[in-house]
């Protein structure tokens, strides 16, 4: 649990640092790209340190090529 | 968008180094076996030959990077798709990097040390380097340049005693096979990684400045990897070569001249830290640019830090460990990169230039 709040203290300093320009610009489009981008990151790190198995997106790549071309 | 310029010499070191990267410390070429240096000139020569393609990609729309280009010629949804695919291989080339620099430290000088911990530090310095921009990266490229090179050469030159020629021979001992793969990995990996170039290469006052940057740079980093490739085999063997994680680090190790210039195996750590430092900032740099571009926004720099954080996520997510690493790099890269690489600019350049003779057409036509 220290470990999840040491975290979201971390990203909170980051979103206070680099994130408190786009709030202020009031750019709708921009708050709304960083945000997403942003709360991605949060929400996949908070799952890495719960040590919950997230899907290897370049598993079916993997296996797709060494299907095909085999590895030697 | 703010125009960012860059000199051509900065372009040539940015690009060398790039090149360079962690190409100079994984076994590269290994592939081709003990004809790996046949492998390394032909992965050149068609190196030369993808960048052609690339210049006369980026010569044909001045001023413009992949991302515009792709949207011009093909329309705003199929182009972005097409900017999507580049942003997510710079994006996965960079976690590439990020993952080669978290198990080279982590392998040969903190094994007990998180990876976290160790990746932390590269990629704050990358979100750093990217709010400044290209035009930084540039002068910091040419200020690493030259000691980086003069380094490669001191270690190469203190290595003479301990080489041995006979690990060259016999040559074409497995036949022509193992050359084509060879040349087919280093071709992938790294000089047609160059094709992330097209997302940031609008940056020069002149346009024939792209030309000579790509083939300068595809040549001088050619000769730096022929160099250190041959010098490690010369010094380990191929068995040890092809068999150690970081070859570059194990052969660098055993320069020992008199009891008194030894253990100098941190020049490859450093050579490998300041010059993948450029690729991964390259590599975020166009996946930022095209994430901006396609996203409608005329500057990049805000979406830098969770981009780079994201990027730092995906590394633990696709490679739990150097093995995996290694099975992606040595077996899996090359088909996945090619079609990266070659394919899709070969249709970008069809495309080019069948807009190129429709918009002359039309010209005589009035």
């Amino acid at each position: 649990m220290s470990k999840i709040l040491y975290s979201i203290l971390i990203f909170a300093l980051i979103l206070y640092i680099d994130g408190i320009e786009v709030l202020i610009s009031k750019d709708k489009k921009k708050i709304a790209a960083y945000c997403s981008i942003f709360f991605t990151v949060v929400i996949l790190s908070m799952l890495l340190i719960m040590d919950i198995k997230i899907p290897n997106i370049l598993e079916p790549v993997e296996n797709f090529i060494v299907s095909s071309f085999g590895t030697h | 968008m703010r125009t960012e310029i860059i000199s051509e010499k900065e372009g040539i070191a940015l690009s060398t180094l790039f090149i360079m990267g962690p190409a100079i410390i994984l076994p590269t070429g290994a592939d081709a076996l003990k004809d790996f240096w046949i492998a390394i000139i032909l992965s050149v020569v068609l190196g030369a030959l993808v960048s052609l393609m690339y210049i006369k990609i980026l010569s044909a729309f001045p001023g413009k990077d992949l991302f515009d280009i792709s949207e011009i010629l093909f329309g705003r949804f199929a182009g972005k798709a097409v900017s999507l695919l580049y942003v997510w291989f710079a994006f996965h080339l960079a976690s590439l990097i990020f993952a080669d620099y978290t198990y080279f430290i982590k392998t040969v000088n903190f094994p007990e040390v998180n990876e976290l911990t160790i990746i932390i530090f590269p990629a704050i310095l990358c979100i750093w380097a990217l709010k400044i921009g290209i035009e930084g990266l540039g002068r910091f490229s040419t200020l690493i340049f030259v000691p980086l090179c003069s380094f490669v050469l001191i270690a190469i030159f203190l290595l003479i005693p301990k080489m041995d020629f006979e690990h060259l021979l016999p040559v074409f001992e497995n036949g022509f096979q193992p050359i084509f793969r060879g040349t087919f990995s280093v071709l992938t990996f790294p000089f047609a990684e160059t094709v992330v170039f097209m997302g940031v290469f609008n940056c020069f006052r002149e346009n024939k400045s792209i030309s000579k940057v790509y083939l300068f740079s595809i040549i001088l980093g050619g000769f730096f990897i022929l160099l250190t490739k041959s010098s490690e085999v010369l010094v380990l063997g191929i068995d040890k070569f092809t068999q150690f994680y970081f070859p570059a680090y194990a052969s660098v190790s055993r320069v020992e001249i008199g009891n008194f210039i030894q253990r100098i195996e941190i020049i490859v750590g450093l050579l490998f830290t300041l010059s993948g430092l450029v690729k991964v900032c390259i590599c975020m740099l166009a996946a930022c640019k095209g994430i901006s571009k396609i996203l409608g926004f005329d500057d990049y720099r805000f979406l830098v830090t969770p981009m780079v954080l994201l990027n730092v996520a995906f590394v633990f997510i696709s490679y739990s460990n150097i093995i995996q690493l290694r099975f992606w790099t040595s077996y899996i890269s090359m088909y996945y990169k090619f079609p990266f690489q070659v394919i899709l600019p070969l249709i970008i350049l069809a495309f080019a230039l069948l807009k190129k003779k429709s918009n002359s057409l039309k010209q005589t036509a009035k």
